[in-house]
């Protein structure tokens, strides 16, 4: 194997281990809101608006404000150019799908034809459509 | 875009890991420009026109047929 070659395996498997890491902390995550959920019976623990205990709360929130952006850091550092790309037109899509989707829901809220805007099912379905898309352009260019 | 550059990879007994090594980006980025389904930026084309010691032009066709 070629230098040049070796490099790049090392590069793929810094990604890999990034996304596996990143996998094993949201199944930590989902397992400890889980288990919260079966202890007290409050099956809206998860995806729900109900409280949760403060403990759980700031360990979360770490993990999105302070290690998410370090992870991404790496993450970035380590992708080629067609990736960015792939990055680039997944987040334009989402971005507007946020812009057009939320406001049309509230304004329709007001309106008294649907139910009250909820935020974090707005940000699962932009998540939802920035890594569709992504995954869409990684894979066709 | 068209080009050739599987056709350049082959003559070279190269795969697609190979180049990639070679440019510093994914096989799958390889896989997408000699696909025509991604064309590379400027820079990487120049890297790949050096690499291969031809013109970018050469190697990437875009159809503009001139005067």
């Amino acid at each position: 194997m070629s230098e040049a070659q070796a490099r790049l395996e090392k590069k793929e498997k810094i990604r890999s281990n990034i996304l596996v890491g990143c996998g094993i902390a949201g199944g930590l995550m989902g397992g400890l809101l889980g288990y919260y959920a079966a202890v007290n019976d409050d099956s809206h623990a998860i995806f729900g608006n109900s409280p949760i205990p403060t403990i759980i709360a700031i360990i979360f929130a770490i993990f999105w404000a302070i290690i998410m952006p370090i992870i991404c850091h790496y993450w970035y550092k380590y992708v080629d150019e067609q990736e960015m790309h792939s990055t680039r037109i997944g987040a334009f899509y989402a971005l507007y799908i946020y812009m057009i989707g939320a406001p049309t829901w509230w304004v329709l809220w007001r309106g008294g034809l649907v139910s009250e805007p909820n935020g974090i099912i707005i940000y699962l379905i932009t998540v939802a459509a920035f890594c569709i898309i992504w995954m869409w352009k990684k894979r066709n260019g | 875009m068209k080009n050739n550059l599987k056709v350049l990879r082959a003559m070279r007994d190269w795969s697609q890991a190979e180049l990639a090594g070679h440019l510093d980006v994914s096989r799958q980025a390889i896989n997408a420009i000699e696909t025509g389904k991604y064309d590379p930026s400027l820079p990487l084309a120049f890297k790949i026109a050096r690499l291969f010691e031809q013109n970018i032009e050469d190697i990437f066709d875009d159809e503009f047929a001139g005067e």
